[in-house]
């Protein structure tokens, strides 16, 4: 029998076995962390250990899920198996299993023809584009033919999200993912294309081919999303070494040293600061011709730090289009070169003296970690402090400035500087390149303006009257901008003009805004899907705000498809005219704009004849 | 079980034990009062809270065990020098570690305690000390 000294001496090393174990549990963890991948990519899970505040604050944000593997957490639309018809085929999204599938049939309530698997989906905010990867395509995703939209809870096809006409095919948008989308939606992209060189050898030998149509891909991200390496650059170095508490420590005591191996954007200077978030919200292509090959086998080169100008040209009017399409880039901006697509919002801010003389930058009025996931913005820059941090002087008398009253929208700076003016995602935005208003000088440019786009029953000439007068013209004899815009303009004026009307802060009130109805009627006729479906969800705003007051169009309007089919929607056309004109007929007692006076049908020819003349497909690149 | 009053240090283990009680009661209450004033302060930084709860937690915890250490240190620690000085580590040890965790968790960044967390690991240590020369002398008990 031990004795009690050998039971204790025992239980000791009991005791010290034990702990060694534990040691030995913890150290091989620490060492397998500390491993690093050719690219130095950690994750936003390594970040999480001692970031949790902001891992949760971009947790939370449309970065995140900009691209997720399909999943029943993650998948928005609709697989409730409702066939959905455009464009001339009819697709069944469905769910089975947990997996998620678009079923093409032959026919509406026919049979299968051909099934893609959904594996990823894009976007989670507006809308949600899906993926499917097969072997048809050589394992490339590409992105298939309908979206969800959420705001409207329903599928749409791709051609009714684009600025091109109803001359397009089924399949125009089926775009690839693996050389498009990657880049941005993603962190860490690496195209990986397998067959560049057998490729560049059929080009040498004259074969004609389309390279990007040919291409294969075995793509790879660190990680799906934009996660927190897209901002500050690759982390697993940084993580390495923040595992030494002193060096912790050391940075937290000291906080203006420079942090190894990982950038804070607020800290860089505005310019490097700005080009974080430029080197994806300003559309550009490779500096250097074979830069291409990289970017498609192993990813852009810029990291956030760098200077970005020293690998990518920023598109700009004055891009070089391809022989097939010399105004490819033209066409993305404005005449004045004010971009009117979105994700050229950096390119719009270094246009503008807030960034040139005023050291603006996207974080100061954006903030990656805080605000609403809706734009990322704080409570106190949406107020405009982003603004009066510079423009002191206007925040004492802010109406002697706006002209309007300081309470209304119109007071608010975003809403006459940076008008909205630019297309994207279904839906319109703010320009980015910070600018006075000038009615005239933008009408004379063909381009909206914050003044026509609020005033939307004032001429161009009216509005410059009004600015730099202390009361207004009695009248206005000329055309209103936003009419001319409306039925006469390109599709992104006609598209923002659509759109204008439906917005709450317009300076019509009551039944004036009447006067909108018969304009936004003629538009839902326009050859454009994107027009078409401003103008009735303009026409479903105004229609819900008059009530009982107004024409009253109700189901006629929510049956109203704006990429159905063409006869449904001209037999809806006519039903809502009809309807406008018995409405009219009641209203006889009021003012002649009731009637549809604002367009007359000789105008009405004449600004239709310049939207045929301004038919542009608009290839927004995204 | 009788416990001898007359003994100072298990006295001083009475005393540190039931006032640590009250106190860290006192603090449980604050940190359910921030729950109920939402205080932003207290409920959004995550290092923070978790390190007052583990204030809270230990305090309570290192006082009982300064309570039931009274209890038991004339029974099992025969030696007057060995129980005072036991007495004396657990007591600043039972100070120690909450107070560390506490002030941890004031001036701490998004992901580490300030650096008043060295005062828990020593207090901890202090504790140990004290737990193993009771767990010691109960293993020499017959």
């Amino acid at each position: 029998m031990p004795s009690t000294l050998e039971v204790d001496a025992a239980r000791r090393r009991g005791a010290v076995i034990t702990l060694t174990l534990l040691m030995l549990a913890v150290l091989p963890g620490g060492v397998a962390l500390a491993e690093r991948d050719p690219f130095g990519w950690a994750g936003s899970d390594s970040c999480r250990s001692c970031h949790q505040d902001h891992y949760a604050s971009w947790h939370r944000t449309f970065h995140r899920t900009m691209t997720q593997e399909a999943t029943g957490s993650s998948v928005l639309g609709a697989f409730d198996g409702r066939e959905v018809t455009y464009w001339g085929r009819t697709i069944r999204p469905v769910e089975r299993d947990g997996q998620f599938y678009f079923e093409y049939l032959d026919a509406p309530g026919g049979d299968v023809a051909s099934v893609a698997h959904i594996t990823r989906t894009v976007g989670s905010h507006r809308y949600q584009q899906y993926l499917s990867q097969g072997s048809a395509t050589g394992d490339n995703y590409i992105r298939l033919h309908l979206l969800w939209h959420m705001g409207e809870q329903r599928w749409v096809h791709m051609n009714g999200a684009f600025l091109y006409s109803d001359d397009q095919g089924f399949n125009d948008h089926a775009a690839t993912w693996n050389h498009n989308c990657i880049y941005c939606h993603n962190t860490g992209p690496q195209p990986n294309i397998v067959n560049y060189e057998a490729l560049h050898r059929r080009l040498a030998m004259g074969e004609r081919l389309n390279f990007l149509a040919n291409a294969r891909y075995e793509s790879q991200v660190e990680e799906l999303g934009v996660a927190c390496e897209s901002c500050h650059g690759p982390g697993a170095e940084h993580a390495a070494q923040m595992r030494n508490p002193f060096k912790r420590y050391w940075h937290a005591f000291n906080e203006d040293a420079e942090v190894e191996g990982i950038v804070h954007p607020g800290k860089l200077p505005p310019e490097r600061s700005a080009q974080v978030c430029g080197q994806c919200h300003a559309q550009r292509l490779p500096i250097r011709t074979n830069l291409v090959e990289t970017w498609l086998k192993t990813g852009p080169t810029y990291r956030p730090g760098d200077d970005l100008l020293d690998h990518v040209s920023l598109i700009s009017p004055d891009t070089p289009g391809t022989v097939t399409k010399p105004d490819i880039y033209r066409l993305r901006f404005w005449p004045d070169g004010t971009p009117r697509l979105s994700a050229y919002e950096y390119t719009g801010l270094r246009q503008t003296p807030c960034f040139t003389e005023g050291k603006a930058t996207c974080i100061s009025c954006h903030e990656a970690h805080g605000g609403s996931a809706e734009g990322m913005i704080t409570e106190p820059n949406r107020a405009g402090a982003s603004c009066l941090n510079c423009h002191q002087t206007i925040a004492a008398d802010v109406s002697k400035h706006t002209r309007h009253p300081a309470e209304s929208e119109a007071s608010d700076c975003v809403s006459c500087h940076m008008p909205r003016i630019v297309y994207g995602v279904m839906a319109i935005h703010r320009s980015h390149d910070i600018e006075v208003p000038d009615p005239v000088g933008h009408a004379e440019q063909d381009r909206p303006d914050a003044c026509s786009s609020c005033h939307l029953d004032k001429s161009a000439a009216w509005l410059a009257s009004t600015i730099g007068e202390e009361s207004r013209p009695a009248a206005d004899a000329g055309t209103p901008q936003w009419l001319m815009d409306l039925l006469g303009g390109d599709p992104v004026q006609r598209a923002i003009a659509a759109e204008a009307a439906g917005q709450d802060g317009v300076a019509l009130t009551g039944a004036a805004r009447l006067w909108l109805v018969p304009p936004l009627l003629n538009a839902l006729a326009d050859g454009y899907p994107a027009v078409r479906r401003f103008s009735a969800n303009s026409l479903r705003t105004l229609d819900e705000q008059f009530g009982t007051e107004g024409p009253q169009f109700g189901v006629l309007l929510d049956h109203y498809d704006f990429i159905g089919d063409a006869v449904t929607r001209r037999e809806l056309g006519r039903k809502l005219w009809r309807r406008w004109r018995d409405f009219a007929a009641q209203r006889r007692d009021q003012p002649a704009w009731i009637a549809g006076a604002a367009v007359n049908p000789n105008l009405l020819s004449e600004l239709r004849a310049q939207a045929r003349a301004n038919a542009k497909r608009i290839e927004i690149g995204e | 079980m009788k416990i001898d009053t007359s003994d100072t240090p298990v006295r001083a283990c009475l005393r540190f034990g039931w006032t640590a009680l009250v106190m860290f009661l006192l603090l449980g209450l604050t940190l359910e009062f921030l729950h109920l004033v939402k205080a932003p302060w207290y409920l959004d930084l995550r290092i923070r809270r978790e390190l007052w709860v583990l204030a809270h937690a230990h305090g309570a915890l290192l006082a009982l065990l300064n309570l039931a250490f009274a209890a038991t240190a004339g029974a099992c620690i025969t030696d007057a020098r060995s129980r005072a000085l036991a007495s004396v580590m657990l007591r600043w040890g039972s100070g120690l570690v909450p107070a560390g965790f506490l002030l941890g968790g004031v001036g701490n960044t998004e992901s580490d305690p300030s650096l008043a967390i060295v005062l828990t690991p020593i207090g901890a240590l202090m504790v140990l000390y004290a737990f193993t020369v009771m767990s010691t002398a109960a293993w020499r008990l017959r």
